[in-house]
């Protein structure tokens, strides 16, 4: 497990603290060898960029499926067809995510698609066009959270090689001072020659 | 609750100076806004121990500043991100009801004394409709959710690229 104060050091947030999101954290520091101060939070950073990845696709996912069950079925106030809904929408997410129906509910998920007149390719069309907006941002979000993990990691690189570089720096400022002085004794040397 | 809505539909903003102030930062959010920018407090012994790794990584005494501080704005946004997206306790949600039992519900607080206009029985009934549907959809708290990071997006960029630069080894 790595230090707690890693994710505690410029905040104090009570999402840090979070079961689920300190598990990602610490996974994510785990695969960099647990750094700590300013290395452990640019980590940290990229962590968080992960998990709203994580979020937002989870979320896309639950909305693509909720938009789904709406055209199928209209939500009222009642509570049969609260529970109506709530069964559809199990199935819905269990045939988008690939798993596997029984007899009954396959049957069951035809017959209420054939009295829409809808497919399944069809229903899922046409609550993507309804949603488009909210998929697009969903998008733009993902997006902008990979760019950040991206500059990130380029941070985190400048920071973790900041010292050979520096060394480099001044190996190669050394050389150049070198050469500029063996550059004035030659032409010293030149002008006593002549 | 109902009550206290009704009774600020009725009101007409603030009057004491102090009132008003307080009310002028009603819509302070989070702050990343704000042209002064992150103030962080050198001296604090964790920011200190940050400068100093900083340091030791061969960063000058301004860089190694420019990179916490840069650092802690990014935190700030992320801070921002995460309570722009918390859920409503369910505690604090609206129960869900159709607009007629919330209609009923409403004239059923009312006294003979209260003396409700029927135009502010209207604004409270679409003050709490509206906050019903919010509270029983998801994907209308998401939509609202969502919102909230599409507009905290061009404080995350910038907050990312200013912590980008600060990191960069300068010749």
């Amino acid at each position: 497990m790595s230090d707690s104060k890693t994710l505690t050091t410029l905040s104090d947030a009570a999402y840090l603290n979070g079961p689920e999101y300190r598990e990602h954290v610490e996974a994510v520091l785990a695969s960099y060898d647990h750094p700590t101060g300013i290395l452990g939070e640019l980590v940290s950073q990229m962590a968080d960029a992960f998990w709203w990845v994580k979020i937002y696709r989870a979320e896309k996912n639950h909305l693509m499926v909720s938009e789904m069950a709406d055209r199928l079925i209209t939500r009222t106030y009642d509570v049969r067809s609260k529970e109506a809904w709530g069964q559809l929408h199990d199935l819905l997410t269990k045939t988008v995510s690939g798993q596997y129906l029984t007899d009954d509910e396959q049957n069951y998920l035809d017959e209420v698609l054939a009295s829409e007149g809808h497919t399944l390719q069809s229903l899922r069309t046409d609550a993507f066009r309804f949603r488009r907006e909210s998929f697009e941002t969903i998008d733009r979000l993902v997006e902008r959270q990979l760019k950040n993990v991206r500059l990130l990691m380029q941070s985190y690189d400048s920071v973790r090689f900041a010292p050979q570089i520096h060394k480099k720096i001044a190996l190669e400022i050394e050389q150049l001072e070198l050469q500029v002085n063996q550059s004035r004794e030659d032409q010293r040397l030149e002008v006593d020659r002549q | 609750m109902i009550a206290n809505r009704a009774n600020a539909a009725k009101s007409t903003g603030p009057r004491s100076i102090e009132g008003r102030r307080i009310s002028s930062e009603n819509a302070h959010r989070h702050g990343l806004a704000s042209a002064s920018g992150v103030s962080l407090d050198f001296g604090f012994p964790a920011t200190a121990a940050l400068i100093e790794e900083a340091r030791g990584f061969g960063f000058s005494a301004s860089e190694a500043e420019e990179l916490v501080t840069r650092l802690a704005a990014g935190r700030d946004v992320i801070d921002a991100k995460h309570v722009s997206f918390k859920e409503k306790p369910e505690a604090e949600r609206l129960p869900n009801m159709s607009p007629e039992a919330l209609y009923r519900t409403i004239t059923e607080m009312e006294t003979p004394r209260s003396g409700v206009t029927s135009a502010e029985r209207r604004a409270v009934f679409t003050l709490l409709y509206r906050q019903i549907q919010e509270d029983n959809d998801r994907a209308r708290r998401f939509a609202k959710k969502l919102e909230g990071h599409r507009k905290l997006m061009r404080y995350e960029q910038r907050a990312v690229n200013q912590i980008r630069k600060a990191a960069r080894i300068k010749k």
